[in-house]
């Protein structure tokens, strides 16, 4: 198995249908049924990532995605081989992200039988109860066992939505308590919830709670990225970057053999007016992607997720945040703080030597600047 | 409560066994694989190719 830090490595996705057997309460594509890559149209696209892997990148990762892309396993299976016959010069690997209900047991013995090459993601939002009201009652069809003794130190794929906010504590507990170790972070962007709304803000505190004492009680187990953040940026010295692939690093490469900049900017989220103001962009320029705004202003800004997809979504725009989400940013920041600084307490090697000065500072600071705008702490 | 100011007394405690050192975020490493199939709006879900401040691992 290949080690998981991957520093370097071209991450392109190919689209293998637009058909999904779910109807998760989230979702923003709208699924096609009757569209699916052929296979003449996959070897073009294997061709053009080898031919478009940057020289410096220490390798290519496959990305699988959909609609549900196992619904395609013929077709993964006649991807695979055709790299393996292409003889390539550059180390790759394969990931597929899945919703786990369509694996047959021929599927999972191919799998099984691939597991130096080809990494499985599960996506999975909590309890049987979440789950089955977020994605289509699909909890019981999912053979959990399978990922776990096969791909133990994958992370899954958690999305919140409006419903499971009030039971996000719960749903992560049960995610680690199944034996999964790793979460993915929890998309807080695809579901519907209105962060304006202050109710949401107090819940979403109170939850925070939970997971913070979770995590302490349990310290061999990793924090979930969203409360994980690498505090010391904050205190870093450096000019704004584009932190994202979109358009240089992970291409989505959809059924039709057309390259879009990421999964996100597809025919399945977008029209094709839109797409085609996209594709004009330079998505090399990495100013292009700089909020100067929040990059002048925000202390916080170097540890502050943002989508590309999801500013252009709101603001027609690459580079212009959401700043409906800077309060659960700064709330969410302030969590992991409280939580980076009780590990600390707890064990000063949590963080590695050359970054404990400066987390140190960056918690103090963020105390200082944010506490305040929430009484309710 | 959170950061109060026991843990802040505690942390300083920490810190005053440390020094400064001038880093830049170079010195992280992109995090996960599944970078792909959740830059889909991800607010820190994202990994491998996407590499999002929160997602990342000391290099």
């Amino acid at each position: 198995m290949e080690d998981n830090s991957k520093k370097n490595w071209f991450s392109p996705s190919i689209c293998l249908t637009h058909a999904c057997n779910l109807n998760c309460v989230y979702c923003y594509q709208h699924h096609d049924h009757e569209n699916r890559m052929t296979y003449e149209t996959a070897q073009k696209a294997i061709d053009w990532i080898f031919n478009n892997t940057p020289e410096d990148a220490e390798g290519v990762t496959i990305n699988f995605l959909g609609g549900e892309p196992l619904l395609e396993f013929d077709l993964i299976k006649h991807i695979y081989d055709y790299v393996k016959a292409k003889k390539q010069s550059k180390k790759y690997t394969f990931f597929a992200s899945t919703n786990g209900t369509v694996l047959s047991e021929d599927m999972k013995s191919w799998f099984k039988s691939h597991l130096n090459e080809f990494t499985l993601g599960l996506s999975l939002d909590g309890c049987r109860e979440t789950h089955n009201k977020n994605r289509s009652n699909s909890y019981d069809q999912i053979d959990f066992d399978f990922f776990l003794e096969n791909y133990p130190n994958q992370s899954v794929k958690m999305t919140l939505s409006q419903d499971s906010l009030y039971t996000l504590a719960q749903d992560i507990i049960s995610i680690h308590e199944k034996g999964f170790r790793n979460i993915s972070g929890v998309n807080l962007a695809e579901g519907d919830l209105d962060w304006s709304n202050e109710e949401y803000i107090v819940e979403l505190s109170s939850q925070l709670a939970k997971i913070e004492e979770f995590y302490l009680k349990n310290p061999d187990i990793p924090i979930n990225q969203m409360l994980d953040r690498k505090l010391a940026f904050c205190e870093a010295n450096e000019l704004p970057k584009k932190w994202c692939g979109v358009g240089t690093n992970a291409q989505f490469i959809d059924t039709d053999g057309t390259v879009y900049p990421c999964p996100f900017f597809t025919p399945m989220t977008f029209s094709k007016e839109e797409l085609s103001e996209i594709s004009c962009f330079d998505y090399e320029q990495e100013s292009n992607f700089v909020d100067e705004s929040c990059y002048k202003k925000c202390y916080i800004y170097p540890v502050c997720p943002s989508c590309s997809g999801t500013c252009y979504v709101k603001n027609h725009s690459f580079s212009e945040r959401d700043k409906s989400r800077c309060r659960i940013q700064k709330l969410i920041t302030l969590y992991a703080a409280d939580l980076i600084a009780k590990k600390l307490i707890m064990d000063s090697n949590y963080i590695p030597e050359p970054f404990v000065f400066n987390t140190i500072s960056s918690i103090k600071k963020i105390k200082e600047l944010y506490i305040k705008e929430f009484p309710f702490l | 409560m959170i950061l109060s100011d026991e843990t802040i007394d505690a942390l300083e405690t920490i810190q005053s066994s440390y020094s400064d050192v001038t880093f830049t975020t170079s010195v992280i490493v992109a995090g996960c694989q599944s970078c792909s199939n959740s830059c889909s709006g991800c607010e820190g879900s994202c990994g491998g190719a996407c590499q999002n401040g929160s997602n990342l691992q000391w290099d």
